[in-house]
Parts: structure tokens; sequence; C-alpha cells
């Protein structure tokens, strides 16, 4: 044994994993409680799960600003861009858990999901702050295997069962596909350390390039799958349409967030020297996202696979920042990009949550999935109404919304990095994704409710809720100030 | 170069696919006797007569025990190293083994609580 191994000691583990230690730790607990309970109590688990997600963000917040701290030997860092992917983790999590329980109370859900949930949080956290290969990938497996349980909640819903299905196989190979590049990492730099490989393979792209660039094509592809970009993206409507309503919502925002951590830690730390050469195939893999995602959209009618389609869009306007900035050598552009990255993903968390809210309350109500069930909402729910229009209108990006912000500051990133190619293609998809947007906006308010529609209250949980979604939408397109200036003034990395 | 290791894969691979299809199909039948009955063609079975399907059916129960019991499996091919470095690893070692152990023990309360260990 040699001794530069440094131990850990469990105040170090507390320093450092203190939100994950909540968040898995609860998970287990709420497991216990949940089979000790008898049957008719167990409805307190998803609000314990409530608790458990307050609790931790509280801790990451208390946290949040402390500097760049890295632990057991440098595998694990607690620093700016790992808070605040945390905190939109804990806040996805937040209001999926809430859609959950309002969901919960007309179809009946297993309780397991509260657990799920969190251990696929928790497995999320870890991917944003771990700086190790196998930490990473411990932490990638957690929040997938969790999610193939959940997508299949259902398990008596025969297209419940068969997006669980569709999502494990193909979810398996593309973790599979990342572990083999990863390996092919592990295989040239000798260490699977984020910040040993990046120092090793400075003198290694003469040599290895080939190699390397296959690693870099295999993790790619595999994480291209994990948050649907085209062409990986043919699972996804499937997932989404099968998934219970609020797990569709997890995967939507959690699942893809932290994924994105993934892609943007790996790629940034690992791969910057390179990415000058590279940044092209992203660059291509997120035109042809938004593009094909956006006129995707337009041939549906069911609203879930609407959005389905809307949310591999949106991951195109995600994956922009990274394919604009490759180029520029300058450190101030990719803190720009990962600022507007930050900034979409919560807007973007804000108003899938809400539309996915409303989407499951009407499909519950009126026994229908299609847009035509909307026809009237205006009528019959107001509040719910004005609230879908407001995450609609958000997810289209039209001013005043965070959406609209949030695409702005994109537009911005692409603007000075100098591709305004990028730009202009922004543009040109967001303005189909207004068509298929308006015809949910003009079934909600010009189309006469059916005739035998009882108007029924929407629940309180649920209004307050979307309520809180729409507010989230609301102050990032018009009071984003506060929260740009954390962007702004955060260390992202080390 | 890295690269250069896995000329040996290459290798290997190339043989793999050669070796086989070599004496099978093309030296194998130039040197043995070659007389086929309809004895030869049935399924070997120590001698006995062959009978039924060789799809056989199994309950599907017997797969959830055999998760379980891999779960233990693997829990003791971790216990041997901890217990071989107990005395290095220390009190920390110990009571990270004490939380792997409790993790998989919820684990087996939840089977037995969904009652999976039931055999109906």
């Amino acid at each position: 044994m040699g001794s530069a191994v440094q131990w850990l000691s469990f105040s170090d583990v507390w320093r450092s994993m203190g939100p994950e230690l909540i968040v898995i730790g609860g998970a287990f607990l709420i497991m216990l409680i949940e089979l000790l309970l008898p049957q008719q109590q167990r409805k307190v688990t998803p609000w314990l799960a409530v608790i458990d997600v307050l609790l931790a963000a509280l801790v990451t917040i208390a946290r949040f600003g402390g500097g760049i701290l890295l632990y057991s030997n440098a595998d694990y860092v607690v620093d700016g861009f790992s808070s605040l992917f945390k905190l939109l983790i804990l806040l996805g999590t937040f209001f999926v858990l809430l859609l959950a329980i309002a969901e919960q109370r007309k179809q009946s859900l297993p309780y397991e999901y509260s657990y799920l949930m969190l251990f696929a949080s928790g497995g999320a956290m870890i991917i944003t702050s771990g700086i190790d290969l196998v930490l990473l990938y411990v932490g990638l497996e957690l929040l997938s295997i969790a999610t193939y349980i959940l997508v299949a909640l259902n398990r008596k819903d025969a297209r419940s069962s068969e997006g669980g299905l569709k999502y494990l196989i193909i979810g398996s190979i593309a973790s599979a596909s990342i572990l083999y590049g990863l390996s092919f990492l592990y295989g040239v730099a000798g260490s699977t350390n984020l910040g040993q490989i990046a120092v090793t393979l400075q003198n290694a792209w003469a040599n290895d390039g080939t190699i390397l660039f296959v690693s870099f094509a295999l993790i790619l592809a595999g994480v291209a799958v994990k948050i649907s970009v085209v062409p990986f993206h043919l699972w996804t409507p499937d997932v989404y349409e099968g998934a219970p309503t609020p797990v569709t919502a997890y995967l939507a925002v959690i699942s893809k967030a932290a994924v994105i951590a993934f892609f943007l830690r790996v790629f940034l730390f690992v791969y910057g020297a390179k990415y000058q050469d590279w940044w092209l195939v992203i660059a291509w893999l997120a035109v042809l996202t938004m593009i094909i995602g956006n006129f995707g959209a337009l041939a549906q009618r069911n609203v879930k696979r609407i959005l389905a389609y809307s949310s591999i869009g949106q991951v195109g306007y995600l994956l922009m920042p990274f394919a604009a900035i490759g180029q520029t050598q300058n450190v101030n552009d990719m803190w720009q990009a990962l600022s507007a990255t930050v900034f979409y993903l919560f807007a973007y968390a804000f108003m899938t949550i809400g539309a996915f809210a409303i989407f499951g309350k009407v499909a519950q109500m009126r026994g229908s999935e299609q847009v035509e069930a909307f026809a009237g909402l205006y009528r019959t729910h107001p509040w719910l109404a004005a609230m879908m229009a407001i995450f609609l209108l958000s997810l289209a990006g039209l001013p005043l919304t965070g959406g609209f912000f949030g695409k702005f500051m994109i537009f911005l990133v692409a603007f000075n990095a100098g591709q305004y190619w990028l730009g202009v293609i922004l543009f040109a998809t967001s303005a189909v994704a207004f068509y298929y947007y308006f015809g949910i906006l003009k079934a909600i308010f010009v189309q006469e409710p059916p005739a035998d529609v009882e108007s029924s209250r929407s629940g309180s949980m649920l209004t307050v809720l979307v309520g809180l979604c729409a507010l989230g939408t609301l102050v990032l397109g018009l009071l984003p100030d506060p929260f740009l200036h954390i962007l702004n003034t955060v260390h992202w990395f080390g | 170069m890295y690269g250069n290791n896995y000329l040996f894969v290459l290798i290997f691979l190339a043989l793999g696919v050669f070796l086989p299809v070599s004496s099978l199909m093309v030296i194998g039948p130039l040197l043995r006797p070659n007389h086929p009955s309809r004895a030869k063609t049935t399924t070997y079975e120590s001698g006995l007569e062959p009978v039924g399907d060789a799809r056989a059916r199994y309950n599907v129960r017997y797969y959830l025990f055999a998760l379980l019991f891999v779960i233990f499996d693997v829990e003791i091919v971790f216990l041997y190293p901890w217990a071989v470095e107990y005395k290095h690893l220390g009190v920390f070692g110990f009571v990270e083994m004490l939380i792997f152990i409790l993790l998989l023990v919820i684990g087996l309360v939840y089977a037995w609580r969904k009652k999976v260990l039931e055999w109906k």
C-alpha cells in the first residue's frame, strides 16, 4: 500500500457529499418507512421525500459560493458548476414530487416512485460533482437504472411497460457505449481522474489522436442517446408517451440536466485542448436536433408526443452554446456559454414541468391525450388555461418569459463567437415551434368545450404547483438580474 | 503508442476466425471418413431417448431467487478482501462495510415485504 493514498475521514465525506448523503440516505429511510407502514398510511411517504429534497437543497444553498473544494484525492469536487446543477436537480425533483402527489389522487401510482426519484436524483447529483471516470459512471448508472424502473411504474399499463423496456434496452446500450469510450480514455491516459487525464493527454494527442477521437465519438453517441439528440432520439416520443406524466417530466428535465452536466464536465475537462478541431460535430448535431425536433412535433396530434418532440428541440438549443464556443480560445466565452446553458436549463425546468402538470390534469379530466382534449379549457378552467398559455409561450420563446431570455442568451453566445449561422437556425426553428404551440393555444382559447364536460375543480395541490412553475418562468423572464448576477460571479470550475 | 496494443487484439481476432474455419470447414472434411446415418443426427442425451421440446419453460420466480442469490454472492466477493485488509482499513473500513451490509439487508427486507420470497 503506497503511503500516497490519503484516507478519507467521515467529516470529509459529510463536507463533500452532504446533499447527496441526505438524498440517498433519506431514500433508504423512506423505503424502510414505506415498507413498515400499513397500506393506508403510506400516503405520507411522498411528503417525506419532499422534505428530504428541501433539506438537501438547504445544505446545498448553505455551502454555495464556498469556493472550490476537492476531496478524496481530487475525485470529488464541490464548485459553482456542481452547486448550480445540484440546485437545478433538487428544484426539479421537488416539483416532480409535488406533481406526482397531485396526480396520485386520481390515478394510483405505486409509492415506490418517491424513493426511486430520490435515488435517481442522488445519482444525478453525483454526476455533477464527480471528476473521476468511475464515479461519473456510477452516478450515471444510478440515475439510469432508477429511471428505467420509474418509466415502467404503471406495470399494468401496456404502454408503460413497453416504454420501460425500450428505455431499458436503449439506455443500456448508451451506457455501454459511454463506458467503452471511457475505457479508451483510461487506456491512453492511465488514470481515471479527469484532471490527470487532461494533463497526460496534452502529450498524447500526436500519437493517439485516432483512438482518442474514437473515445470522443463513443462517449458523444452515448450521451446523445441519453439526452435524445438527433439522430439518437427515436426512443424519446414512445418512452415519454408511455411513462406516467410525472416520470415524463422527470426524464425531460432532471435526467437531461444531469447528463448535460456529465457531457460538459467530461468534454471541457478532458477534450478541452482538442475540442477546437471537433466542435463542428457537436454543431451539426445541435442543428439537426433543432430542425428535426421542431419539425417532428408538427406531425403529432398527441400533446404528450408534441411535448416530447419539443423537448428534443430544446436539447438542440442547450447544445448550441457549446457548439458555438468551439472555435474560440477565450475563457470568458466558455463561462458565458455555461451561464447561458444553466440559465436555459432553469427556465426549461419551470416551463416543462408546468406544461406536463397541466397536460396530466387535462388528460385525466377529458380522458384523451390529443390536442382536441384541450378544447375550451379557458371556459372550464381559466386558471389552468392562463398558466398553460405562459408555459407554451415560454417554450416557444416569446418575450417576457424565461424561455425568451434563455434563448436570447444562447443567441448572444453564438453571436459573440462569430457563429451567426447557428443563431439564424435557432430563430428559424423557433418560428416553426410557434406553429404547433399555437395549435394547442387555439384549442384552449378559441374552440368550444365539449358539452358533456362537468367543470371539476383542478385540485389545490396542482393549482399551487402550476402557479409556482409559472412564477419561476416569469421571474426568469422579467427580473433575471439577480440570477444573472449569481451566474456571472460564480466560480465554475477549478 | 497506445493504439498499437490493439494490434494484438486484431491478431487474436484473425486467428480466432481462421483456426476454427480452417479445421472444421476445410481440413476436417478432407481427412475424416464420411458415413452419415439417421442415428448419428439425433440429439445426444447420454444414451437416453430424446423427449420433448428443447425450449423448456421455467417458472419466472426462479429468476427472482437467482437475482437475490447473486446479490449476496457478490457481497461475499467484497467481504473477503475487506477481511484480509481489515487491520489496515481500520474503523473507517469497518463502518463502510457495515453500511454496505445494511444496504443489502434493506434490499432483502424490501423483497420480503413485497412478498417476493413466497412461493405460491
